[in-house]
């Protein structure tokens, strides 16, 4: 495999649960030393595209080949190279800290001396050394996650898969997470992760795709997708009093402004290039909010003008 | 070549041991656990073979008759082999397949669904062996084997375990919940009773006896039976070859019910 | 004496849900016992002397009335009640209620107790028609399988409440529950035992239930006078209620 052959490449692929369709057709390809991310909301098919990728689920049709071997057929050597944090824990609740991950070291056939240091210096990593001979149920929600990413790295793998790797943590413990990954990617190791939190696809992600019901809705940069969903910024405009169907007619007053408007239940989104210019055309049509706000566009705003406003459970 | 095919079996051979490896390392804390399956088959033979054994007196099988309580320590050792392999691989496999998501997260890893199956009935296994030698050695201390020939039971122990380990791996991979748990006690108490363990089943009525003859556990127990008190009857080759059937068939329906239920 | 009834209420509706799974422990095993070690061992026992004269299956029946009804009451004290501390959240519901501790107790032993009594009541039927029951005065006998029961309830719930791992659960029932039920008298008689391990049966609750039932029943004479037994299973009983509360007092408000 060459250098600059893709490490992911999924052609046109497809799975599907009876009838339901979770994973429509879709391409993409993730290079080396690259922090890749899927952007959706539950059930947009981002986790089982990641299984899919992983290994433990088989494509109904398309190709998808990993480290440049085909996942159906070479499942086994594929793990080998991957380190997966999955979205549920699934630490070994009758194991200490410091046995998770030195058996789990052992599925991967890694020595027994080896896999002993490798796990003190895991721990080390994730900063639950103090820890190593307490059971994982001890544990609380976060650091149960920071063990399942040092079990993810004990094989020293190529990849490292993380399905909502934050989903549920405290802040501090969010921020102690995206420490270590954004450690792993200066490092160079390839990172692909799933999540619905836009604050951290903008902090960790080279490159996105969105997902909405099984299919790629846009894939680019953080940058690249903001600037060709939305505008560069966003006037927020509140009154204070006004009930939602006020807001409506407010905003059909707005009609033909420079810029998008887009009426939410409790304000109105003003998506312009020149915020100023914007506002002051509000101004200038006697409308005056009760408090403006104005922000650059982020990707939120982008997710939400690609899937929609509706609820997807 | 000959030397890749050596790397290849090793390598192929070496997944179930890692899953063994982690049973292994969870045993050495819960060892009081294993050891209460070996006292109860110990229980039911001082009580019922020595207890009851003095009303009964002697009992007469393959011509020579026996001591009730010589006739009854074959039956509980092979039913310790079967509580061994039946407990590992029904409640132990059960519990980290649906609950603990354990065999999900052993999937990410280059084990595949069939290292997991092979690797915890080699488990049950080895809890079986420890079973079958520890009762053989408490009995023979008690005075009640006179022959050599009862170190074949053994293998013989082994082969109920195996049985065994191929019936409660499917079971498991079938149930949906805990509850279905009381018929496998059921069934396994119903064999327990009515597989010759505590009288020959000649006093059975035909149509029970045929019914009987389905019960892997008595075909162990005609093995350990024979070994332990030393006779042989042509009829012990088909014990064996039946259990052996079990085995295989349940291993491998097992395994392919692994995948189904690991892959998805 | 309201809130108790509340607490017990709790369970017999649960009871509702639960009751197929039951059939076995309550129903089948008994008649498991009585067909595979009553029917197919006493096919082999030709001198009656020692064990008064009966059938082998009629001598043990009595006893596995008393054993059939300690196990059910003493098998609803283990999982279910480490369970519904535990795992379920009965207890934690029932705590922000007005119920206190003791009426927690209470509710759930009499429960128990209950279920005990039914399959007590199931199992002499089972008796009558395997046709091993000789006196009028058998149906008496459910008293003492109660009595045994309530003996050990007690002791088994605060067991239960105590514990930190459901290993502990199997090891009591193992090490405790099988030696009781085997070495009790309900299968030989105590005489078969050397004399230590005699005076050891003494302490089981199941040896006086037993053979209070066998009296009922049988017509068997009991070792001590009557009294004494009943007595025994009464004290011993009641200690093991107090500890129950104890136990549970202990486990909520730590």
């Amino acid at each position: 495999m060459s250098v600059d052959s893709p490490l992911i490449h999924a052609q046109n692929l497809v799975k599907r649960y009876g009838d339901f369709v979770a994973v429509n057709g879709i391409d993409l390809s993730v290079h080396r030393g690259e922090a890749f991310g899927f952007l959706g909301a539950n059930g947009a098919g981002k986790s089982t595209t990641m299984r899919m990728i992983g290994c433990v689920s088989e494509p109904s049709a398309g190709d998808l080949t990993v480290l440049g071997m085909d996942t159906v057929k070479q499942g086994a050597e594929i793990r080998a190279r991957l380190g997966v944090v999955p979205q549920e824990d699934t630490l070994d609740t009758e194991l200490t800290l410091f046995e998770n991950l030195v058996i789990y070291a052992r599925y991967f056939g890694i020595k027994y001396k080896v896999a002993k240091a490798r796990a003190r210096e895991l721990l080390e990593f994730v900063q639950l050394a103090d820890r190593a001979d307490k059971l994982v149920d001890e544990l609380s929600g976060g650091m149960k996650r920071r063990l399942t990413i040092a079990r993810a790295l004990v094989n020293e793998p190529d990849v490292v898969m993380l399905d909502e790797p934050t989903t549920g943590l405290d802040p501090q413990a969010r921020h102690l997470v995206w420490e270590r990954l954004f450690q792993l990617k200066q490092r160079g190791i390839t990172i692909i992760l799933t999540t619905h939190y836009m604050d951290e696809a903008e902090q960790l992600c080279d490159r996105l795709v969105i997902m909405d019901a099984g299919r790629i809705a846009s894939e680019g940069s953080p940058r690249e997708l903001i600037e060709r969903h939305v505008t560069r910024e966003v006037v927020e405009l509140r009154f204070n009093g006004l009930h939602t169907d006020d807001l409506a007619e407010i905003s059909a007053k707005l009609d033909g402004i420079d810029g998008q408007v887009d009426p939410l239940p409790d304000r109105i989104l003003l998506y312009s290039d020149h915020a100023e210019t914007a506002l002051a055309e509000v101004r200038a049509r006697g409308l005056e909010p009760s408090s403006v706000l104005e922000r650059r566009a982020t990707l939120e705003d982008v997710f939400l003008r690609l899937t929609g406003r509706r609820l997807i459970e | 070549m000959t030397t890749l095919t050596v790397l290849w079996v090793r390598a192929r051979s070496l997944r179930p041991g890692a899953m063994m490896e982690r049973n292994f390392h969870v045993h050495r804390r819960a060892w009081l656990i294993m050891l209460t399956g070996l006292l109860e088959p110990l229980f039911y033979l001082l009580g019922l073979g020595i207890g009851v054994g003095a009303l009964v007196g002697e009992i007469t099988v393959g011509g020579r008759s026996y001591e009730y309580a010589v006739f009854v320590a074959p039956a509980m050792l092979a039913n310790a082999a079967m509580i061994a392999a039946v407990t590992e691989t029904t409640f132990n496999v059960f519990g980290k397949l649906k609950f603990a998501k354990l065999y999900d997260g052993i999937m990410a890893t280059p084990m595949r669904p069939m290292d997991i199956a092979w690797g915890e009935g080699l488990w049950a296994l080895v809890r079986g062996l420890v079973y079958v030698v520890a009762f053989i050695v408490v009995t023979a201390a008690f005075g009640m084997v006179d022959s050599l020939w009862a170190v074949l039971a053994v293998p013989a122990g082994l082969l109920i375990s195996a049985a065994f380990v191929g019936i409660g791996l499917t079971l498991s991979t079938y149930f949906k919940s805990w509850t279905d748990f009381d018929w496998v006690m059921a069934i396994v108490f119903v064999m327990f009773f009515f597989s010759g363990t505590f009288a020959p089943i000649e006093t059975y009525p035909t149509v029970l006896q045929w019914l009987v003859y389905l019960s892997p556990l008595y075909h162990g127990i005609e093995l350990t039976r024979g070994a332990m008190l030393g006779f042989f009857d042509p009829m012990m080759i088909v014990n064996a070859v039946y259990l052996l059937v079990v085995t295989a068939v349940g291993l491998s329906i097992a395994s392919r019910r692994m995948s189904r239920l690991l892959y998805k | 004496m309201n809130q108790t009834i509340n607490a017990f209420e709790h369970w017999m509706l649960n009871y509702r849900r639960v009751w197929p799974g039951t059939v076995f422990s309550g129903f089948a095993m008994p008649i498991l016992f009585m067909v595979g070690i009553g029917l197919g061992v006493g096919a082999y026992v030709t001198d009656t002397s020692s064990i008064g004269g009966v059938s082998y299956v009629a001598f043990i029946a009595p006893g596995l009335l008393a054993s059939t009804a300690m196990q059910v009451t003493i098998g609803e004290m283990t999982w279910p009640v480490f369970g519904a501390l535990r795992w379920g959240a009965q207890y934690k519901a029932m705590q922000a209620s007005p119920l206190k501790p003791i009426h927690m107790v209470n509710g759930h032993l009499m429960y128990g107790l209950l279920r005990g009594l039914l399959s007590a009541v199931v199992f002499l039927l089972v008796m009558v028609a395997f046709g091993v029951v000789s006196s009028a005065w058998a149906p008496v006998a459910v008293v003492p399988a109660v009595l045994t029961a309530f003996s050990l309830v007690g002791w088994m719930y605060a067991y239960a409440v105590t514990v930190n791992f459901e290993m502990s659960l199997s090891i009591v029932q193992r090490f405790v529950i099988v030696p009781i039920t085997l070495f009790s008298g309900v299968f030989f008689p105590l005489s078969q035992l050397p004399q230590y391990l005699q005076a050891l049966a003494w302490i089981s609750p199941l040896w006086h239930g037993a053979e209070l039932s066998r009296w009922a029943v049988n017509g068997a004479e009991t070792p001590w006078f009557w009294g004494f037994h009943v007595l025994y299973l009464v004290v011993v009983g009641l200690i093991g209620w107090w500890m129950a509360y104890r136990r549970l007092t202990i486990r909520l408000t730590y």
